[in-house]
């Protein structure tokens, strides 16, 4: 592999890698307050791709409108779904919480294949996405680019709101001490909505961008990127940010870097990914930036 | 007139009776004290106070307000706060951004501020803790800072759980000192104690705690001079 190869399946890798990362934050932060896997996420991220192909489709909203809208609707999607389905089971044990994620995972999966079909539908980029940029050597699409840049912009703004704003220290309380946190005067359950519009937001644009890269979107389009976001999240250190954003370029730069380095190896580059997080659960559960969690007298 | 009036107060916790009929006044500007053995239901009083734990029976009154079923949040809104058991400190933020946590609610900027600087004057420390973490924090500075917080909402009713539980002899005076400067400011207080002697000495009026009821009460030196609690809860 010569340098302009290399050069190039890092950018590929970092592009990728930015995805996982937007995706893997919503698991995080959602496992940092309420201590359970919202297995459903990755279908939020699919619902999100398909609201902005609907909203462009089918209403002809302009693209960049249709985004703004397909975020937004994904966020209360997200909230709607702690409400109906999380919320009351938030005092039962958490393998109940668990076991709910799992049950609405299934749903809004089905529900997408009864409503939409199965069929994968063709997804518009709009044009800045399809454009081919050649820096010597290296060919450069114009999705590759854009997708990490954008991907940045939104974890600084996600960054800003969690450690500069009054619901972001919020959310960091309740993550360490919910009940004391209620003895704040915060209202928690307002807390866990905000996160869970964050998170959804966050996916959704995920969502958005990963059909951008793959412009092919079906109701299971997110089993697989979940799966690996997943991945990202306890190999940066479930319930940690920083974290998770660390976790989604580590691991989107071993998936293309498998691929790119041993190409008889493409047909395994998810069991690479799933073998890293098995190493990382047996190795090191609480992953590169996680802390030991301190058991509480 | 009585601020707080808890009356026939029942706590159930999974299964166990904790508290059995508890009823107990705390007049405006007072200190009163609750007391007794580990188990008694202290802590399960207070938690009941601020909503944490659901009362089954009874009634719990605050400055006019029915607080009988109140969600946390609004209790403290209406101005009971409360230091708990153990520090509760959020380790994982800044010591200055605890103290903005007590604020939470308030959106009088200005004046908090002003108990931003009220705080660090009763605690110095922590004032030259303020950009670290709280988990980095002493045990004494931890529980300076639970309290600081739980200034900062600017409350009428100040409860405090075991607030000199493990600290050093000398920090346990220093707590106390600054719980008598936060009552001579105007702050009424609810104060939860094992050290049984120095919380009745500071105390207007006390409550012994049997097994989930009210076994005694009477002014703070009348209980301390008392032969029953002196061999019960003061170890003498």
């Amino acid at each position: 592999m010569n340098a302009a190869v290399f050069f190039q399946q890092l950018i590929n890798g970092m592009s990728l890698g930015s995805l996982y990362a937007l995706l893997a934050i919503g698991y995080t932060m959602v496992y940092g307050i309420l201590r359970f896997i919202n297995f459903a996420h990755s279908d939020i991220f699919m619902v999100g791709a398909y609201s902005a192909f609907f909203f462009i489709v089918i209403f002809r909203v302009p693209w960049p409108l249709a985004a703004a809208f397909a975020v937004c609707l994904t966020a209360l999607v997200g909230v709607t779904i702690d409400r109906v389905a999380y919320r009351p089971v938030r005092d039962a044990p958490r393998i109940s919480a668990l076991i709910t994620a799992v049950g609405v995972s299934s749903f809004i999966e089905n529900l997408g294949l009864v409503t939409v079909g199965a069929r994968p539908k063709a997804f518009e980029s709009p044009q800045f996405m399809s454009r081919v940029f050649h820096i010597g050597p290296v060919t450069i699409t114009g999705v590759a680019i854009w997708v990490p840049i954008m991907t940045f912009v939104l974890l600084a703004v996600m960054m800003y709101v969690v450690y500069r704003t009054k619901i972001g220290m919020a959310m960091r309380s309740v993550s360490t001490d919910i009940e004391a946190t209620r003895l704040m005067g915060v209202d928690v359950d307002k807390v866990i909505s905000y996160t869970f519009a964050l998170g959804s937001a966050l996916a959704a644009a995920g969502g958005i961008l990963w059909a951008c890269k793959y412009p092919k979107i079906s109701p299971l389009m997110g089993v697989y990127p979940g799966w690996k976001a997943f991945t990202a999240a306890v190999v940066g250190g479930i319930g940690s940010i920083p974290g998770a954003m660390i976790g989604g370029f580590i691991i989107g730069l071993i998936e293309v870097m498998t691929v790119a380095i041993s190409p008889g190896l493409s047909g395994y580059r998810d069991g690479v990914i799933f073998l890293v997080l098995v190493v990382f659960l047996l190795v090191r559960p609480t992953g590169i930036l996680g802390e030991t969690l301190k058991e509480k007298v | 007139m009585s601020m707080l009036k808890v009356r026939d107060l029942n706590v159930h916790y999974g299964g166990i009776h904790a508290l059995k009929g508890v009823s107990l006044d705390v007049p405006e500007g007072a200190i009163v004290t609750l007391i007794g053995a580990n188990g008694a239901g202290k802590t399960t009083t207070l938690r009941a106070i601020t909503g944490l734990a659901k009362a089954t029976g009874g009634s719990i009154e605050f400055d006019g307000h029915d607080i009988t079923s109140a969600p946390p949040h609004e209790i403290v809104r209406l101005g009971v706060s409360m230091a708990a058991e153990g520090r509760r400190i959020f380790y994982n933020l800044t010591v200055m951004e605890n103290l903005m946590m007590g604020a939470y609610h308030r959106h009088d900027t200005a004046e908090v501020r002003k108990d931003l600087e009220w705080v660090t004057m009763l605690f110095p420390r922590l004032k030259e803790r303020f950009g670290q973490k709280g988990g980095t924090l002493s045990g004494g500075e931890q529980q300076m800072l639970a309290v600081g917080r739980a200034l900062m909402s600017r409350p009428k009713l100040l409860c405090l759980d075991e607030p000199s539980l493990g600290l050093a002899p000398m920090l346990v005076q220093e707590v106390f000192r600054v719980l008598s400067q936060i009552h001579d400011e105007g702050c009424t207080i609810l104060l939860v104690e094992q050290n049984a002697k120095a919380a009745l000495k500071i105390a207007d009026y006390g409550y012994v705690l049997r097994g989930g009821t009210i076994t005694m009460h009477g002014q703070g030196y009348e209980l301390l001079t008392d032969e029953s609690v002196r061999r019960a809860y003061l170890g003498e």
